[in-house]
């Protein structure tokens, strides 16, 4: 068992409202990945630190993003790499080699490119602007080891446009998604093969979207005419998105229905089983986890997890009291038979994250869990490392050519995927 | 190792097979153990065939490349070399200018060896990243085929990319 623990010691406790502590929580391997929100107070401000316990000794890092040269300088002291001394004589030579280049090759040498690189290099010529349609190229895309999610979110500010986190350049990217509905507030509810479901806020309609490329749609009107909150989640039939996917709500009446993009249905396959406990009090502040093809959902009363098989369509449920001493959990993530949960106590500003069937390094790979801190006078996102054990600060979510820090309200983890068509 | 005798070396037995690569652009040659080149599929598939006499012509790739390409199978041809140490030494061969590298991953293409493709790939990919896409057009020597209008509105679609750049 490994455990985790941020700890934040107050110094000056203060009566504070409307704070907020947010806990955006990637799921501990590729696959899963969910989010997390505490919306009542919580972070105090004043002094904080940081414990980390693990199973053996780890380092503790707390490190500011790495500090990047501004781009221009950096791609200045680029460019001259490009222009040594005999780059004049090797350039005619390289106009040749290039137009000769393969087309597989370059495609694989693209597919390596940092996701933003990617569509500012759409303006190199036609060609590379073809790829995000090509066959071929989605196939490259395949062969690149995945990196780490990137989060969708929306800030307080602006709920009508989202904000990416990018983790891997440390940055906040503002995309605007045209298709979606500026009318209602739609929120990022589930994730899958790089689209993110959208639910607005009076239940009723959903959208899938890549934030990337804007691939869009809307789905039909769901067959159940109940707008009482359900929570949400998202599988994919295969590896991409290629093969179809399905989402799935379920009410706290035990009433679900599933989506299936091929078909581009809904379809209630049944009525809950006798071993889940109804009432179902879902956990809304966390977000459904999908793991192979199996969706996780948090509940309540008793404490733990309902599962549901897509393929199969078995429901289960697990019943795993929480620690007495913590006042509220959250799942960060669920493997197998053998769930693991992740485990936020508010009161005292402690996250804990148990990784019960996790010992085996290989299934925490590429784990990203995002925390957010704030009260009047703190605003913090931090994100942990599960496989390096690091911390890193991240940085405030500013509008470009703006100057005020934008205030994160909820969001998604997801998988950025050039291809994924919704 | 030393050379031995003609009569010695055929008594000795299992010898180790080698295999002379020649670089058809200055006549290298390099003289590499099977198992070692074995790495290429393309020269796998040449020696299975019984295609491969006794130097095997490596066109279109130079002398230079050449000892990258089968420094890199080398390594990888070490049973005992860890994880680390293969990432350290692909490093090392990969720390190169761009132009290197594009001869090598068209060696490594030619060659049909994965790996090599793979972080050579990754490094060009990591030269380019934070260049501006006018000098990507230049090093590859790429024309501009966009109207300024559809230039403009491609860029409009994905404007949240360009943050920092012209």
């Amino acid at each position: 068992m490994l455990l985790f623990q941020l700890s934040f010691h107050k110094k000056k406790p203060k009566s504070i409202h409307n704070d907020q502590t947010i806990l955006l929580a990637s799921g501990l391997d590729l696959k899963s990945c969910c989010f997390i929100n505490l919306d009542d107070k919580s972070a105090e401000d004043g002094c904080y630190s940081y414990i980390m316990r693990a199973g053996k000794p780890g380092t503790f890092k707390m490190l500011e993003p790495s500090s990047k040269p501004p781009s221009a300088k950096r791609s200045r002291k680029e460019k001259n790499r490009g222009r040594l001394p005999d780059a004049s004589n090797s350039t005619e030579m390289m106009d040749q080699i290039w137009k000769e280049f393969p087309e597989d090759l370059f495609e694989a040498v693209i597919a390596r490119l940092p996701i933003a690189t990617f569509f500012r290099f759409r303006l190199v010529c036609t060609k590379w602007n073809s790829l995000l349609t090509s066959h071929s190229f989605s196939q490259q895309c395949t062969q690149v080891p995945q990196s780490h999610p990137w989060f969708y979110t929306i800030t307080h500010e602006n709920v009508n446009t989202g904000a990416m986190y990018d983790p891997s350049l440390k940055k906040w990217h503002h995309p605007t998604i045209p298709a979606l509905p500026t009318k209602l507030i739609v929120l990022p509810v589930a994730s899958a093969g790089g689209l993110v479901c959208f639910l607005d806020i009076g239940h009723r309609s959903f959208y899938v979207c890549n934030p990337l490329t804007r691939s869009f749609k809307e789905l039909p009107a769901r067959s159940v005419r109940v707008w009482s909150r359900v929570a949400v989640g998202m599988t994919l039939n295969g590896e991409s998105t290629s093969l179809g996917y399905k989402i799935l709500w379920v009410g706290c009446d035990g009433e679900y229905e599933i989506y299936e993009s091929i078909k581009n249905s809904w379809t209630r396959p049944g009525s809950m089983p006798s071993n889940v406990s109804l009432p179902l009090y879902l956990n809304f502040r966390s977000q459904a986890v999908s793991i192979g093809g199996t969706l996780y959902f948090m509940r309540s009363d008793p404490d733990g997890i309902v599962s549901y098989d897509m393929d199969t369509g078995v429901w289960k449920q697990f019943v795993i009291p929480n620690p007495l001493h913590l006042s509220d959990s959250y799942t960060s993530r669920m493997w197998g038979a053998d769930p693991t949960c992740g485990v936020v106590d508010k009161e005292r500003c402690h996250m804990r994250v148990h990784l019960g069937a996790a010992e085996d390094d290989s299934l925490v790979e590429g784990g990203l869990l995002m925390l957010s801190l704030r009260s009047r006078q703190m605003n913090r996102l931090v994100t942990y490392d599960i496989s390096s054990r690091e911390w890193l600060k991240v940085p405030g979510c500013v509008l470009p050519r703006g100057r005020k820090r934008q205030w994160i309200a909820c969001g998604t983890a997801f998988h950025p995927c050039l291809t994924a068509s919704a | 190792m030393a050379s031995a005798p003609e009569n010695e070396k055929n008594a000795s037995a299992p010898e180790k097979k080698t295999l002379t690569l020649k670089s058809m652009i200055n006549n290298e040659e390099f003289v590499v153990d099977e198992h070692v080149a074995l790495q290429s599929v393309t020269i796998k598939n040449m020696v299975d065939s019984d295609c491969a006499g006794d130097v095997i012509p490596v066109p279109t790739i130079s002398g230079e490349i050449l000892a990258l390409v089968i420094e890199y199978c080398k390594n990888h041809a070490n049973p005992s070399a860890s994880e680390d140490d293969l990432k350290k030494a692909d490093a090392g061969i990969v720390a190169k200018d761009i132009y290197t590298l594009i001869d090598l991953v068209l060696a490594a293409n030619f060659l049909d060896i994965k790996g090599l493709l793979e972080v050579t790939s990754q490094k060009i990919a990591d030269s380019i990243k934070d260049l501006p896409h006018q000098d990507v057009r230049e090093i590859f020597g790429v024309e501009n085929d966009y109207t300024p209008e559809e230039e403009a509105a491609v860029r409009a679609e994905h404007d949240w990319a360009f943050e920092g750049f012209p």
